[in-house]
């Protein structure tokens, strides 16, 4: 139905650059700089729109899976209990089906799984930081290996992350 | 009454005679306050006086929220020690005057750059503003700090501390003021609390030198140096690494201006010092996470709508970067093809 969204924003555009920019630059050249920001950020919204339900998914896929492993790796450990207990939970109830799910509830639901990835990260380093305050260890102890499973888990997932974040700042045009 | 208007009637009363201001504009950049270029006249002594100031405002909401005390300190103290830095003409806490706090500093000559020193600049020009980058970073750290009255700021000692209250401070910032989890930047702290380096040396730390935060003139002379605010007493290996930050660098240039070996080269020829490299790494890494949790607390300003400058927006958006530089400096991407 038009407008659509891509017909809106870019009629916002076209009075930020025809009709607020000339009007600002000689006289409040600060607010013309911010027009000029305003048209980058719209422009960046009419890039990602059409497929931001389609990122969410992958980053839900993502986290689903990470957490999986991670949690997969940890369910020996007594100190981990309880935030694999609270993985369980949350993975549980993923939500996989974008086309029954609004993009504000996949976004949650991806920020809630992104924190358990996060108490995984502190978790690891809580457990590696333990482990170094003990040189006196010569040989690893059997707690090492899922500890290091789940590491690699986590890592390869901030790696991808990290490329999918920066994906989304090239529909910025803001490369330096 | 327009800001310009309250701001002359504060010299004026200030200075006990009129006060024209004019040329009054905003200037961008200057994220963690707000930054405007005037010209102010008064008749003395049968002439007329013209000089040329800055006055710099806090915001509403900002990228860095810092102590204008400790700012303006520091910048009285730099300038007493002959560092190339403006002067400070006056000083308001409160927001009696113009509404909220700020100073005024005396406009020295020179233009900025963006926080990348640009790439289309001649070299002739590129090496010289080079040169006066390292040599005012070896003052500033060979400066006697201690001469100058900064009981504002704290000294951490030698060991671990200086690098330990680091950590602490750009951690706490990002609890404070982080909406949602980044787990990469807990990977960063995390790798931090797990490799703290030890000093034997603690200087004053400019805290965020960089191409952008100097004046230049058209030679490339490095005219001023400016944004104070977030200088303290630590290791002085957290500028250098501060400095030659990937997310300031352009065509393997730090800061846009030379290879980090050749930057550092210079510093150890400036200052007669070996420069440890694993420290810069680990205030490369430092940086990377203080500069995400600078821009945080802009995304936070902007999304609980107590500021509507769009940069905020972008400075969230621009976070991508800084997530693929961590993962770099902290060698997660070897084997993840």
């Amino acid at each position: 139905m038009r407008p659509d969204l891509d017909d809106v924003l870019s009629g916002v555009q076209r009075l930020l650059l025809n009709d607020f920019l000339p009007a600002l630059a000689a006289s409040a050249p600060f607010l013309a700089e911010q027009a000029m920001y305003a048209n980058l950020l719209l422009e960046y919204g009419k890039k990602t729109w059409p497929t931001l339900h389609l990122a969410l998914a992958e980053e839900h896929g993502d986290l689903c899976a990470t957490l999986a492993s991670a949690a997969g790796a940890l369910r020996g450990d007594t100190r981990a209990s309880e935030l694999v207990g609270a993985i369980d939970a949350a993975t549980t109830s993923a939500v996989t089906d974008v086309t029954r799910t609004s993009l504000d509830a996949l976004a949650a639901r991806n920020r809630t799984l992104r924190e358990l990835v996060s108490r995984v990260v502190i978790l690891l380093d809580a457990q590696e930081s333990a482990a170094s305050d003990h040189p006196q260890r010569a040989t690893h102890s059997a707690a090492d290996g899922p500890r290091h499973a789940a590491r690699a888990a986590t890592d390869t997932y901030l790696v991808r992350a990290a490329r999918r974040q920066y994906a989304n700042l090239q529909q910025l045009g803001l490369i330096w | 009454m327009e800001l310009h208007e309250r701001l002359a009637r504060y010299l004026s009363g200030r200075l006990g005679t009129e006060v024209r201001v004019s040329g009054f504009a905003r200037k961008s950049g200057g994220a963690s306050r707000e930054t405007y270029l005037f010209d102010a006249a008064w008749a003395e002594n049968g002439g007329t006086v013209q000089r040329g100031y800055v006055l710099r405002r806090d915001p509403v909401a900002s990228v860095l929220e810092s102590d204008r005390t400790l700012e303006v300190n520091v910048l009285r103290a730099a300038h007493a020690l002959g560092l190339p830095t403006p002067k400070v003409a006056f000083q308001e806490l409160t927001g009696d005057a113009l509404e909220r706090p700020f100073c005024i500093l005396e406009r020295l000559p020179g233009t900025p750059t963006p926080p990348t020193f640009p790439a289309a600049y001649p070299v002739e020009m590129r090496e010289r503003t080079a040169e006066d980058f390292v040599s005012i970073l070896a003052r500033i750290h060979a400066a006697d700090w201690r001469s100058q009255a900064l009981d504002v700021l704290d000294e951490p000692g030698p060991g671990t501390s200086a690098a330990r209250r680091a950590i602490d401070l750009w951690r706490r910032i990002y609890e404070q003021d982080r909406i949602e989890a980044h787990p990469i930047l807990e990977r960063g702290f995390g790798w931090l609390e797990r490799n703290v380096p030890s000093t034997d040396v603690v200087t004053l730390v400019h805290g965020d030198y960089r191409s952008g935060n100097y004046l230049h003139d058209e030679s490339g002379r490095i005219t001023a140096m400016l944004d104070w605010e977030m200088a303290h007493f630590g290791d002085p290996h957290e500028d250098l690494g501060w400095a030659a930050m990937p997310y300031w660098s352009c065509e393997g240039r730090a800061g846009g201006l030379e290879h980090e070996d050749a930057m550092i080269a210079r510093y150890e020829r400036a200052t007669g010092t070996v420069v440890d490299r694993a420290r810069v790494h680990f205030y490369k890494v430092l940086g990377t996470v203080k500069m995400a949790a600078i821009s945080l607390t802009g995304v936070k300003s902007f999304c609980a709508a107590r500021s509507a400058e769009p940069t905020l927006a972008v400075v969230g958006i621009v976070l991508g970067r800084l997530s693929v530089e961590l993962v770099q400096l902290l060698g997660l991407d070897a084997g993840n093809g």
